[in-house]
């Protein structure tokens, strides 16, 4: 039954902590955290949600709790620089594969990484975010904010990198 | 452009062709799954192969037992066995044939030992309404068996040293009414005074702090040890420790007074028959 509740769930599993790891070997550790979290804590998911959900709940709380202890100051952006910093539209990732966007996600610290997945991928809010990472809202958005940043920068360097590739593969 | 005309375009109304909705639906979901939210929520990568193999190995371990199991085997159970028992057997051994008290007090201690029946053990009735309170006690029958040293006689002295008396609780006889009385006639030992030596190690209980006395008609009793030199001055023996001046005059005052009195009764109880004996024996 284990094994076969991996099987059913273990690659998107993976790709979840794919996101919130370093690398992939990282990734492996998350997912084997993960799951024996699913195991032993099985009893409590009480069906008013999706399994899939629950799960998916229990390893974003495993990889932060991984993260936590890996990075003792998740958090490195300072209050003052909050109102500095302006929202950026990332809307090309949209054209990124996800392979390529987690690639570009990996290369981020671990307190961006971590408001990026939880603001952009999950979809929860800042005061949710605040509360999960110990936290202020105001922090929250900044890093959110710089993590953007960051990753604008990263997507076109990426873009202009594949539109080179495929410009000399082209020609030659 | 006249103005119904202009009304007419301006609420004309158009059945679309049955197709449309369906596009606009298919455009709409192609516009939303292309949201970041939507595509990593369905988004999957086959992890390694050998993670599942890590996963089951760490569940297999934390399912084991952490306590360390502790297996007896009979031998050494037997063995154990064997070990205690022998050792129980040799404590109550111990236990019966250690002597745990003085010889004065080792009759008094058969006494009270369990396995009596309740209806061999007469009940005590004072006979002289003036004995000590210790003697109230009804565990304590009327009937003892009687440790005394007694003055030497000559022909059972002979007899006592045909067949010498050992002392042991083994043989102190339970009490019974029926059982007669030990009387042990041994030779009382004089010291170069010519008064009786008392070998306090005898009246003395193991814990030092009581001594049991016993009466001339075989009551006996525990008093404080503190006493004993009081005890000794009384039964006129000379060297006793009592060396206070002031003691010794107090006690012959009270001797002569209880003595004179027409209302004293010596009895066991009080120990003043002692006084009264030894005064009969000066006379006689």
């Amino acid at each position: 039954m284990q094994e076969e509740l991996y099987n059913r769930f273990a690659p998107k599993m993976y790709a979840v902590c794919l996101r919130y790891a370093n690398n992939s070997d990282d990734a492996q550790d998350l997912l084997q955290e993960g799951f024996i979290k699913v195991y032993k804590n099985i009893h409590r998911f009480r069906a008013e949600g999706s399994f899939e959900g629950w799960i998916r709940r229990v390893f974003i709380n495993s990889s932060i709790e991984h993260l936590r202890k890996k990075s003792a100051k998740l958090m490195t952006v300072r209050e003052k620089e909050e109102g500095t910093i302006e929202d950026t539209d990332i809307t090309a990732l949209d054209t990124m594969a996800e392979k390529d966007i987690i690639k570009l996600i990996q290369e981020l610290s671990p307190g961006y990484r971590t408001v990026f997945n939880l603001y952009v991928i999950e979809g929860f809010a800042h005061k949710e975010i605040a509360e999960q990472l110990g936290i202020s809202e105001g922090t929250s958005k900044s890093q959110l904010a710089r993590a953007k940043s960051i990753l604008q920068k990263k997507v076109a360097q990426y873009l202009s990198d594949t539109e080179k590739s495929y410009t000399r593969e082209k020609n030659g | 452009m006249d103005d119904r005309i202009q009304y007419k375009l301006f609420n004309l109304e158009v059945a679309p062709p049955e197709n449309a909705w369906d596009n606009i639906e298919s455009a709409l979901n192609n516009e939303k799954s292309k949201t970041l939210i939507h595509r990593f929520n369905t988004y999957a990568v086959d992890p390694p192969a050998d993670v599942w193999q890590k996963i089951d190995a760490e569940l297999s371990r934390k399912l084991e037992p952490t306590g360390r199991v502790i297996r007896f085997s009979f031998k050494k159970l037997a063995a154990a066995a064997l070990v205690m028992g022998i050792i129980g057997i040799a404590s109550w051994l111990f236990n019966r044939q250690q002597p745990n008290e003085s010889l004065s007090t080792s009759a008094a201690t058969a006494l009270i030992l369990p396995g009596v029946p309740e209806k061999a053990k007469p009940v005590f009735k004072p006979a002289n309404p003036n004995a000590s309170p210790a003697l109230q006690v009804d565990r304590i029958p009327d009937h003892l068996p009687v440790i005394r040293l007694s003055k030497p006689e000559p022909d059972k002295f002979a007899e006592t040293e045909r067949s010498p008396v050992t002392f042991s609780n083994e043989q102190v006889p339970l009490t019974s009414a029926t059982q007669p009385d030990i009387y042990i006639n041994a030779p009382a030992i004089l010291g170069k005074d010519g008064q009786p030596v008392i070998d306090y190690q005898l009246l003395v209980s193991q814990n030092k702090n009581y001594i049991t006395v016993t009466s001339p008609n075989g009551q006996q009793t525990r008093i404080s040890v503190k006493f004993l030199p009081v005890l000794s001055y009384i039964t006129g023996h000379v060297s006793s420790s009592l060396d206070s001046y002031e003691w010794k005059s107090r006690i012959e005052l009270w001797k002569k007074k209880l003595l004179e009195d027409p209302n004293f009764i010596p009895a066991a109880g009080n120990f003043l028959d002692l006084p009264e004996m030894t005064d009969v024996f000066d006379e006689q």
